[in-house]
C-alpha cells in the first residue's frame, strides 16, 4: 500500500482549512481518491483495507468534512474537524440527516437545488447548530463522489464564525463611523494624492452646492470646484499638505452680501509606509461663531474706547478744575492779606475771570458728558447733502467774508442713520474750522464728497487751507484745549467735542494734512 | 539763584502768571520775570537771547499742557538751542496735571529738577528760588 503523489488538482502549498472552498474540496478528493493498492491485491481485501484505512484516517482529519448519502442526506462519515466545530462526538451525528443540523433550512434547500443541477457548489454560507444550540457560521462546499457505486456528497466546511463576528464588528464600526461622518455638521472630502475625490459626506455636498453651485462627484479633481483665478492660491495651500503638513485657516465666502465664514482644514492621510496617500479637507461653517466673535470684539473695542475716553476725561476734569481751583485759592489767599483796596479790586477782577473760565470749563465738560449720555437717542434718517447745505447756510456770513468757495459734491441719495444734533454739530465744526484756517495766500476752496459702501458711508471734508503739522500735532489733534495755529479765538474745544460725537456713534475719523497745502478729514459712518 | 538772573515762566494760564508774579513780589524776590503763553514763544525769545550772547534765565518754571508747543516739545527743542550746556538752567515742571504718565515722563529729562503740582505752596516756591 502506498500514498500516491499529491492529487494533480491539489496544491500542497495552500492550507485547505484556511482557504476553504474549492481548494478544500480538492484536498478532500485527493485524500479520498488518492489511496491506491497494488493491482494484484485481493479485491475484497483491498476493499476492506481501503475502507477501514480510509475511515480511520478520515476520522482523525482536522479538516471538517462530512460525507452524506446523496439519496437520503444521511451522514455516514465525519472527520474530527467536524466534531471540533459542533462540539460533539461522531456517534451523535452518524445516521442523522444532514439537514437536521442546518439552522437556515431555506438556504440549505437552495444549495441542494443548485447541487442537483450543477453537481458541485463552492463556498455557500450556511449556519449550523452545535450541540448546545449555538449558531455557527460556515462556508460549505459540496461535490458529488462515487463510492462503491453509490453517489455520495463530500461536504467540506470552513468555520467562519470568528471571521463573521469580526465582519459584524467591522460593519458596526463602519456603520458607526458612517453615522458620525454623515451626521456631523462638518463637511469632509477625502482626496487621493492626485487631488481627486475619493469620498465625501453630506455636509460637504451641501457646502459645494450652497457656496459654488456645484455637485461633488467622486473622481473629480479638487481644482475643478474653484474659479481659475484661485488655482495658484490653492496649489500653494495644498503643497505643504502633500508634504505631510496640516494647514488650517478661516475664510469667508461672500454670498448675496452675506459673509459665510468657514473653518477649513487640510490634513494629510498617510499610508502604512508613512507616505502621503492623500488628504482630508474639512470645512466647518463658523458663521454664527464668527458673528459673535466680531460682535464681541466690537463690544470689547467699544468698552476699551470708552474706558480710554473716561480716563482721558478724568484727566481733563482733574487738570482743568485743578487749574482754576488753584488760581482761586491763590487769589483768595492774597485777598485775605491785601489791605490796599485798589489791589483788592484788581484781585476781584481776576477772581471773576477765573469763575467765568471755570464756568466755561464746566459747560464744556458737561457737553462731553451729555454726548456719552445721549448714546441711546433715537437715530433718524438724515440726508447728508441737505445737512451740508444747512451748515453752509448757517455759516454764509463767514463764507462770504472770506470769499470761500464751498462745493457740496455729495450725491443727493445718500442717507445716514444718525443723531441729527451731532451731524449738524460735526458739519458746522469742520466747515467753520476750514473757513477759520483758510490760507490767506489763495482762494479758499472747501469740498464735501461722500461715498456709500456696503456697510459704511464715507464723508470727506477737504480744504486748501493752512494745514496742520501732523508730525507735531497728530497725537493731540482732537485733545481738549489743544490749538495749533496761534489763533487767539481758538479754544481747542471744537475738534474735541466733534471727535467725541463721532466716537460715541461708533464712527471713525481720519485726517490727512500738510502745512500750506490743506487738510482733509474723512469720517466713516458705520 | 543770583539776584540778577531772570525767572522764566512758561504757562498758557495768564492768571497763574499774574499770581506767580504777585507771589514773588510778596516774598520779596525782585528778579526780573519773563513769561510766555506757550513753548514756541519762549523758545523764540531764548534763541534770541542766546544769539545776542545775552544771559539766559536762571530758572524756568514750565507748564506741560499748552497750545502750539507744549512743555515736552519745548524741552526737546530747548536742548537743541542750549547746546554744549551753554548755561545749565534748572527747570521745574509746574502743572495742574496729576497724571502718573506726566510724572514718569518728567523723570526722563535730566534737566528737570522737580515736578510741582499746582497750586504750589509759597514756601516751596521760595525754597526753589532762593536755592
Amino acid at each position: 500500500m502506498k500514498f500516491l503523489p499529491i492529487h494533480k488538482e491539489y496544491d500542497s502549498d495552500i492550507d485547505p482549512v484556511q482557504t476553504g472552498g474549492d481548494q478544500l474540496l480538492k484536498f478532500a478528493k485527493h485524500f479520498a481518491l488518492g489511496l491506491e493498492f497494488p493491482k494484484n491485491s485481493d479485491a475484497a481485501f483491498i476493499q476492506n483495507e481501503k475502507t477501514e484505512l480510509f475511515e480511520n484516517i478520515f476520522n482523525f482529519l482536522p479538516v471538517p468534512l462530512i460525507i452524506t448519502r446523496k439519496s437520503t442526506g444521511t451522514i455516514i462519515l465525519i472527520s474530527a474537524g467536524v466534531e471540533t466545530i459542533l462540539q460533539t462526538k461522531k456517534a451523535e451525528l452518524i445516521g442523522k440527516n444532514f439537514s437536521e443540523i442546518i439552522e437556515n433550512k431555506e438556504v440549505f434547500d437552495q444549495i441542494s437545488s443548485q447541487l442537483e443541477s450543477h453537481g458541485k457548489i463552492i463556498n455557500n454560507e450556511i449556519r449550523i447548530q452545535n450541540i448546545y444550540g449555538e449558531s455557527i457560521s460556515c462556508l460549505i462546499s459540496i461535490e458529488t463522489i462515487i463510492a462503491n457505486g453509490e453517489s455520495l456528497y463530500l461536504n467540506a466546511l470552513t468555520n467562519i464564525s470568528e471571521r463573521k463576528i469580526l465582519e459584524v464588528a467591522i460593519q458596526n464600526s463602519e456603520d458607526n463611523l458612517r453615522t458620525v461622518f454623515e451626521n456631523t455638521e462638518v463637511g469632509y472630502i477625502l482626496f487621493n494624492q492626485f487631488q481627486n475625490i475619493i469620498s465625501f459626506n453630506k455636509p460637504a455636498s451641501i457646502f459645494a452646492i450652497k457656496e459654488f453651485n456645484k455637485e461633488i462627484n467622486v473622481g473629480t479633481n479638487f481644482s475643478t470646484y474653484f474659479p481659475e483665478i484661485m488655482r495658484d492660491y490653492l496649489t500653494n495651500i495644498i503643497a505643504p499638505v502633500l508634504n505631510g503638513e496640516t494647514t488650517s485657516f478661516e475664510r469667508f465666502i461672500l454670498h448675496n452680501s452675506e459673509h459665510h465664514w468657514y473653518y477649513v482644514k487640510f490634513s494629510p492621510v498617510f499610508n502604512k509606509d508613512q507616505l502621503v496617500a492623500g488628504f482630508i479637507m474639512s470645512m466647518e461653517n463658523i458663521t454664527e461663531r464668527k458673528k459673535n466673535e466680531i460682535e464681541l470684539n466690537k463690544s470689547l473695542n467699544l468698552v476699551t474706547e470708552q474706558n480710554k475716553r473716561l480716563l482721558n476725561f478724568s484727566y481733563i476734569v482733574s487738570h482743568n478744575l485743578r487749574s482754576h481751583a488753584s488760581n482761586m485759592i491763590s487769589i483768595l489767599n492774597f485777598l485775605e492779606k491785601e489791605k490796599s483796596e485798589t489791589e483788592k479790586a484788581g484781585l476781584m477782577i481776576h477772581l471773576k475771570k477765573v469763575s467765568q473760565l471755570l464756568n466755561e470749563t464746566l459747560f464744556n465738560l458737561n457737553e462731553v458728558v451729555s454726548i456719552q449720555k445721549n448714546l441711546n437717542t433715537t437715530l433718524e434718517k438724515l440726508n447728508i447733502f441737505e445737512y451740508i447745505n444747512q451748515a453752509i447756510a448757517i455759516l454764509h456770513k463767514e463764507i462770504a467774508a472770506k470769499k470761500v468757495v464751498v462745493n457740496n459734491n455729495v450725491p443727493l441719495d445718500i442717507d445716514l442713520n444718525y443723531n441729527p444734533a451731532y451731524l449738524e454739530s460735526i458739519l458746522l465744526n469742520f466747515l467753520s474750522n476750514a473757513i477759520k484756517y483758510a490760507s490767506p495766500n489763495r482762494l479758499p476752496i472747501i469740498n464735501f464728497t461722500s461715498v456709500k459702501n456696503n456697510n459704511t458711508i464715507e464723508l470727506t471734508i477737504s480744504d486748501n487751507g493752512m494745514g496742520i503739522d501732523m508730525n507735531k500735532y497728530h497725537d493731540r489733534l482732537f485733545g481738549m484745549y489743544k490749538t495749533f495755529h496761534g489763533n487767539k479765538d481758538a479754544k481747542g474745544i471744537g475738534l474735541f467735542i466733534t471727535k467725541n460725537q463721532i466716537d460715541a456713534m461708533g464712527s471713525k475719523i481720519e485726517v490727512i494734512s500738510e502745512i500750506n497745502v490743506g487738510t482733509s478729514f474723512k469720517i466713516t459712518f458705520v | 539763584m543770583k539776584e540778577n538772573e531772570k525767572i522764566c515762566i512758561i504757562d498758557d494760564d495768564e492768571i497763574y502768571i499774574f499770581l506767580m508774579k504777585k507771589s514773588l513780589s510778596a516774598m520779596g524776590i525782585n528778579n526780573e520775570v519773563i513769561s510766555f503763553l506757550n513753548g514756541a514763544d519762549a523758545l523764540e525769545e531764548l534763541i534770541q537771547i542766546k544769539s545776542d550772547q545775552g544771559e539766559l534765565p536762571g530758572i524756568i518754571l514750565l507748564d506741560i499742557n499748552m497750545p502750539i508747543m507744549d512743555g515736552w516739545e519745548f524741552l526737546t527743542e530747548f536742548r537743541k538751542v542750549n547746546t554744549n550746556n551753554y548755561k545749565k538752567i534748572p527747570i521745574y515742571i509746574v502743572s495742574s496735571s496729576i497724571a502718573n504718565e506726566d510724572f514718569e515722563k518728567s523723570k526722563t529729562y535730566p534737566e528737570i529738577l522737580d515736578y510741582l503740582s499746582k497750586p504750589v505752596e509759597l514756601e516751596t516756591l521760595e525754597s526753589i528760588l532762593r536755592d
